[in-house]
């Protein structure tokens, strides 16, 4: 019975999740924090380092997690099997549907304007990672009240940003640029 | 519900290599589903030449219109295009599994209080902004694709614009997907090939 509970919890969050996994988040903190307090606001936090800094998607590592906690293995499969399976629906049916009308003006369109919203959302990623890393301050938030007189940047972050650029450009493999940059990462650290 | 005659339906090697691809994929990239994306883009169009340059430009198109996770809406789209709905089960599934182990392990034996070390934040620090890196060098190669005249530029700057304004991700997409739409209708009436 808990697993299923947690299946259709998470099966909401899923449905919520607009524009990436990363927005089950706030959803993660209104259930768990805010409604039922099976987390305090620490180790909310610690849930979300751990689901943010180990591999895999962050949706899924939190639901797992939480399932953990909750009932074990199987409620952790039962959590984040739900969680993926709005997405699934949702993802066949939408890709489907742009198959089968594939020559109409509104798929063709959609391409089109794809092509722009792609280069956005490269430029988004870009900042939602530097934001976390290089920036001391949200770039948006300082595009919209600029202080010049506090730095903005992490220099050693910085650094390991340009180099990873140079790197990209002659395709070292892209796991020997992540060792690298948590060598460096911690390296900087000491200093 | 899928397209029932793809050509890759029943090959095994297909599904074989895009299962292990995307569990390792998953096993290895640190940072969620957005982070995934240049890695897919690695694997897929410069090792194995299965998907091309546009299908990646669609795919963070279309895996970020369609609500849900980035991650599972990105596996989904590889699966479905080399092997129908039984490439898209598998490339999921694929996805969930380091993630199952992963955090079991974490949650089973590992106290969070060591992961609130300052050196090892730092570190991490560091893998966050290589993949900063990474994207940034994914923008000017796709730039150098993608902008192709004054409207095209005019567009992404009022788009990014937008971003910098603080809109929400939906909204930018939205907005850019109808400005195709209109502007695609344009040239077809223009050219008189509409209907």
């Amino acid at each position: 019975m808990v697993n299923l509970v947690l299946f259709w919890q998470f099966f909401k969050f899923g449905v919520l999740c607009f524009g990436g996994g990363h927005m089950i988040i706030p959803l993660l903190h209104a259930e768990f924090v805010e409604k039922t307090a099976f987390f305090t606001p620490e180790e909310f936090g610690n849930l979300l380092a751990i689901s943010q800094m180990t591999p895999g998607a962050v949706s899924v590592n939190s639901a797992t997690y939480v399932g953990y906690l909750k009932n074990g293995l199987s409620a952790a499969i039962f959590a984040s099997v739900g969680v993926v399976f709005p997405t699934f629906i949702l993802a066949s049916v939408a890709l489907n549907f742009f198959k089968k009308h594939k020559d109409s003006w509104y798929v063709k369109g959609f391409y089109r304007g794809a092509k722009w919203a792609s280069l956005v959302m490269i430029l988004y990623a870009l900042f939602l990672f530097a934001n976390i890393s290089i920036f001391k301050q949200p770039i948006q938030e300082w595009f919209q009240n600029a202080d010049f007189s506090k730095p903005l940047l992490n220099i050693g972050q910085f650094f390991v940003m340009l180099l990873s650029v140079l790197l990209y450009f002659y395709r070292v493999p892209m796991i020997a640029m992540l060792v690298l940059a948590a060598l460096i990462g911690f390296g900087v650290s000491f200093i | 519900m899928f397209d029932e005659n793809h050509k890759n339906e029943n090959d095994v090697s297909i599904l074989l290599l895009l299962f292990w691809s995307f569990f390792k994929i998953s096993l290895f990239v640190i940072g969620g589903g957005l982070a995934m994306i240049p890695v897919i883009r690695n694997v897929f169009v410069h090792k194995y030449k299965l998907l091309t340059e546009d299908d990646i430009v669609d795919m963070i198109a279309v895996t970020q219109t369609i609500p849900g996770l980035i991650a599972v809406n990105s596996s989904i789209f590889v699966g479905n295009k080399l092997a129908g709905i039984k490439g898209a089960v598998v490339s999921t599934i694929a996805v969930l599994i380091p993630s199952l182990f992963i955090l079991g392990i974490i949650a089973a034996f590992f106290p969070l209080q060591m992961l609130t070390n300052s050196h090892l934040l730092a570190a991490f620090s560091g893998i966050r902004a290589c993949v900063a890196g990474i994207f940034l060098g994914m923008f000017i190669q796709f730039a150098q694709k993608t902008l192709k005249s004054l409207l095209d530029g005019g567009i992404v700057l009022f788009l990014i614009g937008l971003l910098l304004a603080g809109a929400h991700v939906v909204i930018i997409i939205l907005i850019s997907i109808i400005l195709g739409m209109a502007i695609l209708f344009r040239d077809q009436l223009k050219e008189g090939t509409y209907g």
